[in-house]
């Protein structure tokens, strides 16, 4: 079967998401979608799996007009698209979610539903795929990168002909990882057309037969991936070179300034007695599976988890906040892993979610000015790209959000500074930011502790790496020089 | 050319989105503009200074309840019993008015603050979603005022308080004066006060705005307080006005609150809104009341009237695209 777009277009209000893409996903073969967020490459999918129709452009499916009007329809004539947003709902049992458009294909004569058929088929659907999920296992707790599975087996039980996955990967363990990518190798070999979209490059290598490379709405390239280098790609996804490495050099750094000292850190359930120092001017990465401690420790560290504790100290003095606002009182604070639940809020301005943590006063009033200028320096400093500091943070792109959460902690001005995966879901160029920002607070002396599942990320940035592994403190590299992922991976499992 | 029509559908589509951003702003204003014109077509008597003075102090314990709702509601709370709390104020306010004149504003004040304060320790301390927890204060407050009173109402027959509170300066009742005192000073609290951005921030995202180091349950418990004070001084005003406090007195008025805070252009989600908005929004509610009983319209069709106009200014304002999930 064969999926084929032509010349499509699609505009919301005054960006246009898509301009004149033509793509064609073919039976037996993997294509893979990458660009800078924002670039246009999920408006695409979503226009050819129905979710929005195109505003002009025409799509053909086998050589016939397909013009699906909803999911549910292209579905019902081979398309499946898994949305890069989680699209279970908690409430509803995992067979439920699965066949929530079919529920009507499990009754009984009576009319009531037949829920151990439906349940047997549920977990068919999960076998098949490789995911290692119990069907009557309450969602509530499963996490993300489950709730990914069981929406591509939800795909898959629509048995399509052309397979469409915005960033399935990006929540997936090791194991799962693994799995999918199995996965992947079995439909090509059934014939099926595979599109994909993925920031992890590797992955796009070794899957993709073809490769389109989306910038700012328009397709600039479409290349097999032998025949370009990883540094050719990203040059065409951002527009530019990024130079040798995405990671700034790392300075030899004398470790002498203490800025946190935590002895015997327990977080009941989660974290059993880890201890560490943390120096002034350095990054100390975490990493380890989803699940095994890190961002537990920085949720306690912040305030926003109970821990129990032998002793903290911050710069020499007790420290147990109890309250994400006792540890900004005192200097620290964090960005969260979830940008958009945590981080921002979304319908009010660039503006107000900069001063949000620091909200500048005069006397008894909010000094307006200071707010101005607070929001217009972060701006500069962090090459925020938006229109003005009055838009609404939720019209950026992903990579300008995360600079203004990012924002939104500096304008604190804090000692300690705590990194949650500060660049998931984030393209190539906004990274490399990100990354110069972080670089550029070590030198001025600030502590940063970061967790991510991003193992390049953590080898690249960290001054000093600690591996977790269910919660306690598995390893310590105190320098990350000529570390292999495969020798770091080792103590995570 | 066939890449030229979707341009201009999309240049078409964009006249009318800001067609529809530029209603939703001044919508308030217009509606109140047409309805002013439509009543005066119906009777001669509407369009004049004693009326408009009329319909000014009518709307004066709606505007002033009308501000403590809209914070509650920009923090993406509700509250039920601001009706029951301007009835057990007004009462107090009755009962000292003839023990000590005009100073028993304060003990009126005191009981609405109170009240709501008890809502918002039950709210933000109990976790009583807000929904429940004031319509149990819609019924206990209440409750309290029949207990008091046994129904019969509480004369006032103390001059200066009646003078003060209810009293006028030339054309101008004072009760208005102090409603627009008090909408002045709501202004500043929201736009002015580091308060007003954190209402802002919890009603726009609990958790950003916790995590941002914002002590979300004070918030939650002032925005209460501050809605059962303005709840105080409502039924001071009401108490002056009509001379008495009866046992009925704010009976319903939640539904009027709630209604002049979202035609005026806040929506029940919470994080967006203005004082000035809901002040009115009150004044087209009051106005569409009283031209409509000038005009001799059945009380029985008013409310029918009421109910569409209602729920037509919502729906022609509110802006889906801001809110997403509509409940």
């Amino acid at each position: 079967m064969k999926l084929e777009a032509r010349n499509i277009f699609k505009s919301f209000g005054a960006i246009k998401a898509v301009q004149n893409v033509s793509i064609t996903f073919e039976g037996g073969k993997v294509r893979a979608l990458v660009g800078e967020n924002g670039a246009g490459k999920s408006t695409l999918l979503k226009v050819l799996a129905g979710v929005h129709a195109p505003d002009s452009g025409e799509v053909f499916l086998d050589g016939a007009a397909f013009k699906p009007t909803s999911l549910t329809d292209a579905a019902k004539h081979g398309v499946a698209l898994v949305m890069q947003e989680t699209n279970i709902n908690p409430c509803l049992s995992i067979a439920e979610n699965i066949f929530i458009d079919r529920l009507r294909e499990f009754r009984r004569k009576s009319g009531l539903i037949d829920r151990r058929r439906m349940q047997k088929a549920a977990q068919g659907w999960l076998d098949s795929i490789g995911a290692d999920i119990d069907a009557r296992e309450e969602l509530r707790k499963l996490n993300v990168g489950q709730w990914k599975m069981i929406e591509l087996a939800r795909a898959m039980s629509t048995e399509p002909k052309v397979l469409l996955l915005d960033e399935v990967t990006a929540f997936l363990n090791r194991d799962e990882m693994e799995s999918f990518y199995a996965l992947i190798e079995t439909l090509k070999g059934r014939g099926i057309a595979i599109g994909f979209i993925s920031h992890h490059l590797n992955e796009v290598f070794s899957l993709a037969d073809n490769v389109t490379v989306l910038k700012d709405g328009c397709s600039v390239a479409d290349v097999e991936p032998q025949n370009v280098t990883q540094r050719e790609l990203e040059r065409l996804m951002v527009g530019r070179d990024i130079g040798e490495s995405m990671y700034p050099p790392r300075q030899p750094r004398q470790r002498t300034e203490k800025a946190l000292s935590v002895q015997e850190l327990h977080v009941p359930g989660r974290v059993e007695g880890v201890s560490f120092d943390l120096y002034s001017g350095e990054v100390l990465g975490i990493g380890g599976l989803k699940g095994s401690g890190g961002e537990s420790i920085l949720k306690a560290l912040y305030g926003d988890m109970p821990f129990r504790t032998g002793t903290v100290l911050l710069h020499g003095a007790q420290y147990h906040p109890r309250a994400p606002f006792e540890a900004i009182e005192r200097g620290v604070a964090m960005v969260p892993g979830e940008r958009t639940l945590e981080g921002l809020i979304l319908q009010l301005s660039v503006l107000f979610n900069l001063n949000l943590i620091s909200m500048p006063t005069k006397g008894l009033l909010v000094d307006r000015k200071e707010e101005q200028r607070i929001a217009n320096s972060q701006v500069d400093l962090l090459s925020i790209r938006t229109s003005s500091v009055n838009v609404a943070v939720g019209s950026l792109s992903g990579g300008n959000a995360q600079k203004v959460v990012i924002g939104k902690c500096l304008a604190s001005e804090p000692k300690v500074l705590l990194l949650n995966n500060p660049t998931r879901g984030i393209d190539v160029g906004a990274r490399y930011e990100i990354y110069q920002i972080i670089d550029k607070l070590r030198n001025d002396g600030i502590s940063i502790i970061m967790v991510s599942e991003d193992l390049p990320e953590l080898l690249g940035m960290s001054d000093r790496l600690i591996i977790m592994k269910s919660g306690k403190i598995s390893k310590l590299f105190t320098s990350t020089d000529g570390l292999t992922e495969e020798e770091v991976i080792s103590y995570m499992i | 050319m066939n890449t030229k029509t979707p341009a201009k559908s999309i240049e078409d589509r964009r006249h009318l989105a800001n067609a529809l951003a530029y209603l939703r702003k001044y919508f308030a204003i217009l509606a109140l503009l047409v309805l002013v014109i439509v009543f005066s077509q119906l009777n001669e008597r509407f369009f004049t200074v004693r009326n408009f003075t009329i319909i000014l102090q009518q709307a004066v314990m709606l505007m002033v309840v009308g501000i403590g709702m809209t914070f509650v509601i920009l923090a993406g709370s509700i509250d039920l019993s601001v009706g029951s709390m301007v009835g057990l104020s007004a009462l107090t306010a009755a009962i000292y008015a003839n023990k000590i004149g005009v100073w028993a504003i304060f003990p009126a004040m005191l009981v609405g603050l109170m009240c709501g304060t008890v809502n918002g320790l039950i709210f933000a301390k109990g976790k009583v979603p807000s929904f429940m927890a004031t319509l149990g204060g819609l019924v206990a407050y209440r409750g309290l005022v029949l207990l008091i009173t046994r129904g019969a109402p509480v004369e006032i027959i103390n001059m200066r308080f009646l003078n003060v509170y209810g009293g006028r300066t030339g054309d101008v009742p004072h009760s208005v004066i102090f409603a627009f005192v008090a909408g002045v000073i709501g202004y500043i609290l929201l736009n002015h006060f580091p308060f007003g951005r954190e209402v802002i921030a919890v009603g726009g995202g609990e958790n950003v705005a916790r995590l941002s180091g914002i002590k979300v349950d004070r918030v939650k418990l002032l925005v209460f307080s501050l809605s059962g004070l303005c709840c105080g001084l409502a039924g001071v005003l009401q108490a002056g006005r009509v001379m008495a406090a009866t046992a009925t007195l704010g009976d319903g008025l939640e539904l009027d609150a709630i209604a002049a805070v979202v035609v005026g252009g806040t929506p029940l989600t919470g994080g967006i809104g203005s004082i000035q908005g809901t002040a009115l929004g009150a004044l087209i509610i009051m106005t569409l009341s009283n031209g409509l009983n000038m005009a001799g319209v059945s009380p029985y069709i008013q409310y029918i009237i009421k109910g569409i106009v209602l729920v037509t200014a919502v729906f022609l304002t509110i802006d889906r695209s801001k809110i997403g999930i509509i409940k």
